[in-house]
C-alpha cells in the first residue's frame, strides 16, 4: 500500500507524484483522491507567473516559425498585427526571453568524419508534410518533407541517449523522461533543471527517387 | 505582466460581441472568430488548467500538461476558426495529452476527459459544479470521522499533525483514518453514475 500513500501524500503536499505498479484498487483510490483534492478552493487557478511564462514560450516559437517562412502567409500577417497591437510590456518581455540564459542550445548538423550516403526510403514515400522514421545502424532518425524542401533530424534525445517516438506526426517524444523536440529539433519541452540541447540535424538529399542521409561510413 | 493579464484577459475577444443577456459573466460565442492568437490563449489557458487540475490533482503536472496542450495546437491552429472550432480542438487535444501522461506515468488511465461532457462546463467555468457535486455527495456518503479527515485534509489543507489535533486523536491514528476513508470514498466514486473518470 506504500505506493498510493506516497502518491496521495504527494497530492496533498503540491508535489508531483512518483510513478507505482497500479492495481485496480489503487486506481480507484488514486481517482477519489484527485477529486477531492482538485476540490479545494482556489486549487483550479493557475499560478499568474506559469501564465506569463508560457505566453511568453508561445509567443517566442511563433516568432521563430515567422522567421524560418520569408514569405509571410495571411495568417502571419494576421498574427503579427495582434503582436504589434499588444503593447510595450509583451514586447520587453519576449526580448528578454529571446535573450535570457535559457534558450536551447543549437543542435548543429552532424558530419562524421567519413560518411557516405545511406539509402532510407523511396522518395515517393515521402510525400510533402509526410515523415517517415529510419534506422541506418550507426545513426537513427526521422526524414521529413516541408515546403518541398527535405529535412533529416536525430531521433536520439540529448538528455540521455533514449529513443525518441514520433507523436502526432509532428513532434518527437522521449519515451524515458516526456522531453518534446519540434521536428526541426527545437526543444519543445522538458522538465529537467537545466538547459536540454537541440537534436542535431542531420544532411539529407535525394537522388535517383531515393531519400539519402549523410551518415558515418 | 501581472497587470497586463489581467488588463487583457477580458478585451481579448472579439471586438462586438454583444452582451450576455442573462447578465451573467461575458462568455465568447461559439460561432465568433478570435481577434488574434493572444486572445486563444488568455481566454483558455485558465481553463485548460482548471481541467489538468482536475484530472491530475497536482501543479506541476497540471502545468506542464497545460503547457503541452497550447503547444501542440500553437502551428496548426487557424485563427479564422470559430470560437467553437477552437475549444473543440483544445479540448481533443488536452484529452490525447492526458491519455498520454497517464500512459508514460502509471501505465494506465487513471483519469479521462470526455470531450462532450466536459464542454458544457468549458464553456461556463463559473458553472462548473459537477466535481463539487461528486465529492459533496461522496462526503456525505462517509460516516463523520472519515468525512472530517478528508475534509481537513484534502479541503482544508491540514497537516497530518494539526489534522490530529483538530480530531483530538493521534498522528498514527489519523493516518490510518485517511486511509480508510479514502478507501471508501474510491468505492462511492467508483459506484457514482456521475464520476466521469
Amino acid at each position: 500500500m506504500k505506493g498510493p500513500r506516497r502518491f496521495v501524500e504527494s497530492l496533498l503536499r503540491g508535489r508531483r507524484p512518483r510513478r507505482f505498479p497500479v492495481d485496480d484498487t489503487d486506481a480507484d483510490i488514486l481517482r477519489a483522491a484527485i477529486e477531492l483534492r482538485a476540490a479545494r478552493p482556489g486549487s483550479g487557478t493557475p499560478n499568474e507567473e506559469f501564465v506569463v511564462g508560457l505566453y511568453q514560450r508561445l509567443a517566442q516559437e511563433r516568432r521563430e516559425e515567422a522567421e524560418r517562412r520569408p514569405v509571410a502567409t495571411r495568417r502571419q500577417i494576421v498574427l503579427g498585427g495582434a503582436l504589434a497591437a499588444t503593447g510595450v510590456a509583451v514586447g520587453v518581455a519576449i526580448d528578454r526571453t529571446l535573450a535570457g540564459p535559457g534558450a536551447p542550445a543549437g543542435g548543429g548538423t552532424l558530419i562524421p568524419d567519413a560518411g557516405v550516403w545511406h539509402p532510407v526510403v523511396a522518395a515517393a514515400e515521402l510525400p510533402e508534410g509526410a515523415v517517415r522514421a529510419f534506422d541506418a545502424g550507426s545513426v537513427n532518425g526521422f526524414v521529413y518533407r516541408s515546403g518541398g524542401r527535405l529535412r533529416a533530424i536525430s531521433g536520439t534525445c540529448t538528455h540521455q541517449g533514449c529513443r525518441l517516438g514520433l507523436e502526432a506526426g509532428m513532434r518527437l517524444r522521449c519515451p524515458c523522461h516526456r522531453a518534446l523536440f519540434a521536428l526541426d529539433g527545437r526543444v519543445l519541452h522538458h522538465r529537467f533543471p537545466g538547459p536540454l540541447p537541440a537534436l542535431p540535424r542531420i544532411a539529407v538529399r535525394q537522388a535517383d527517387g531515393v531519400v539519402q542521409v549523410y551518415i558515418s561510413a | 505582466m501581472r497587470r497586463w493579464i489581467q488588463s487583457r484577459h477580458k478585451p481579448s475577444g472579439p471586438a462586438d460581441r454583444p452582451q450576455h443577456e442573462t447578465g451573467a459573466p461575458l462568455h465568447l460565442v461559439q460561432g465568433e472568430t478570435y481577434a488574434s492568437w493572444e486572445a486563444i490563449y488568455l481566454d483558455n489557458v485558465h481553463r485548460i488548467y482548471r481541467l489538468m487540475f482536475s484530472k491530475v490533482g497536482n501543479r506541476p503536472d497540471a502545468e506542464d500538461l497545460t503547457a503541452e496542450v497550447f503547444l501542440t495546437v500553437l502551428r496548426p491552429l487557424r485563427t479564422t476558426a470559430t470560437v467553437g472550432e477552437v475549444r473543440a480542438y483544445l479540448l481533443t487535444t488536452a484529452r490525447t495529452v492526458l491519455a498520454a501522461h497517464w500512459r508514460h506515468t502509471l501505465g494506465r488511465e487513471i483519469t479521462a476527459i470526455d470531450v462532450e461532457q466536459v464542454a458544457t462546463e468549458y464553456d461556463h467555468p463559473a458553472e462548473n459544479t459537477r466535481s463539487a457535486q461528486l465529492v459533496e455527495r461522496v462526503l456525505a456518503a462517509l460516516p463523520v470521522r472519515y468525512r472530517r479527515v478528508l475534509e481537513l485534509r484534502f479541503l482544508r489543507a491540514c497537516s497530518i499533525g494539526e489534522t490530529a489535533a483538530e480530531l483530538q486523536t493521534s498522528v498514527g491514528n489519523v493516518k490510518v483514518l485517511q486511509h480508510r476513508a479514502l478507501r471508501l470514498a474510491a468505492e462511492i466514486v467508483r459506484d457514482d453514475p456521475d464520476a466521469a473518470g
